[in-house]
């Protein structure tokens, strides 16, 4: 029981410790990139910038409805499932990668929820267009998670990272890695973290949803852009396996934030994108043909070798 | 594809410059010389009194119509300058009046930060722009 308390207390400074990191390094990176300060209210060079964004939320008077407090446990308990290491797993489970993904739409599914209760009508548009263009990235997403299952013959994370100890994943599957990467920047491109939209869910922070709600509104945006980071250093760049000398946890870290931080310069290096029709576009014209001819190639390579037993 | 590579770079590079930007009450920024500030009524240096002599040229050229001149004659049959109004709410700090005055009586200060908390404030005596000459110099605001 202790060792679970200790492992449930762990989870959660690591989650809030990488909100916290996250959340500056967003500020930083992304008014340097345009050769701007960003806010120094902090002082100590803006380190106290997301602690004062998180009372700026908690100070505003708001009721909270059942969706929000839905989406606030569900954004923690996502992580249960997912392992940052080989031994922070709080649930486990032998098909635990199906499961994650299953808490991944839920979490989705709740957000729509929330919005879908707005007195604004362009917020339900707007919220709904969003979350079910998030929806059909995730199409592609199960194709390239297909393919890793098939090389791998598991559905337990865990194993999948302890195949990778000779070769990552992203050798055999790099069709896959750039189709995960892209779905990854445009969940991020539609969630708006970066900068404010006119397609932001909780764009009308000065009209409702200003307190407590809208903050967990905001951590689950972060959550769910987490999973999907996590879910690709886990598929394709081997986890917490050690590189060299160096231990797996710290690589974990290494990764994730080299991937962020991509996301991040990409983000603001692609122009804001408002117009879903070229979303559309860029999923069934790119996304959603490199991920099946991918799937298609592993088939063909997993028959070819586990049946015919040719190559 | 190429464009959003070249802006990732460029935007890469960009964290390892210095930014454009300032913490502005903490620091000032430079003010490049020319800039156009409030005008202000020069004093003749031998005898401490206006050169303006109030003969409305500014005010006929002042496209908002912003300036008010009010002029009377002294004892010995001269015009003089009476009451001088600029309704700074309305300038645009074109410079016309500075470029159409004979006598070269007024100038453009570097004075810029002009937010005032009544409107009543912008409407500009002769004294006023008399004290302008201390924003006269370009370097005021960088110390």
């Amino acid at each position: 029981m202790m060792l679970l308390f200790k492992k449930v207390i762990y989870l959660y400074l690591i989650l809030v410790i990488n909100l916290y990191v996250c959340s500056y390094l967003l500020n930083r990176i992304s008014s340097r990139f345009e050769l701007k300060r960003g806010y120094t209210i902090g002082r100590v060079g803006g380190l106290g910038y997301p602690v004062l964004k998180l009372f700026r939320y908690l100070s505003k008077n708001d009721r909270l409805n059942i969706w929000e407090i839905l989406i606030f446990f569900f954004s923690f308990f996502i992580w249960t499932i997912i392992p940052f290491s080989p031994s922070l797993i709080i649930i486990r489970f032998e098909n635990d990668l199906i499961i994650a993904l299953l808490f991944y739409l839920v979490l989705l599914f709740l957000i729509l929820m929330n919005a879908s209760r707005s007195r604004y009508g362009f917020v339900f548009k707007n919220a709904t267009k969003n979350i079910l263009m998030i929806y059909t990235f995730f199409m592609p997403v199960i194709f390239c998670i297909a393919g890793i299952v098939l090389i791998n013959r598991t559905l337990t994370l865990k194993e999948i990272v302890g195949f990778q100890y000779q070769y990552w994943n992203i050798v055999y599957q790099p069709l896959g890695f750039i189709v995960m990467f892209t779905s990854a920047l445009l969940l991020m491109k539609l969630f708006t973290v970066t900068k404010k939209s006119t397609l932001l869910l909780g764009q009308d922070i000065l009209k409702e949803g200003s307190g407590f709600g809208r903050l967990t509104v905001r951590i689950s945006y972060y959550s769910t852009l987490f999973f999907i980071i996590v879910m690709i250093i886990i598929l394709y760049l081997a986890g917490w396996q050690n590189l060299f000398f160096i231990n797996g946890n710290i690589i974990f870290a290494v990764k994730f934030y080299i991937i962020f931080f991509i996301l991040v310069l990409l983000d603001k290096a692609t122009p804001q994108l408002n117009d879903f029709n070229y979303l559309v576009s860029i999923n069934w014209r790119f996304l959603i043909p490199v991920s099946a001819v991918n799937f298609l190639l592993t088939i063909i390579f997993f028959i070819l070798r586990n049946i015919y037993g040719i190559i | 594809m190429r464009p959003v590579i070249r802006d990732f770079f460029s935007g890469f590079g960009n964290l390892f410059r210095k930014p454009r930007t300032v913490v502005y009450p903490k620091e000032k920024i430079i003010i490049p010389e020319g800039s156009r500030g409030i005008p202000r009524l020069k004093l003749d240096l031998d005898s401490l009194e206006i050169i303006c002599n109030g003969c409305g040229d500014c005010q006929r050229v002042c496209p908002e119509n912003c300036i008010k001149i009010r002029k009377s004659v002294d004892e010995d049959g001269r015009e003089i300058l009476d009451e001088f109004y600029l309704d700074l709410s309305k300038c645009i700090f074109c410079g016309n009046c500075v470029e159409f005055c004979n006598l070269d009586a007024i100038e453009m200060t570097y004075r810029h930060q002009l937010a005032e908390p009544d409107r009543h404030a912008f409407m500009l005596e002769k004294l006023d722009l008399i004290k302008q000459a201390d924003y006269s110099l370009r370097d005021f605001w960088t110390k």
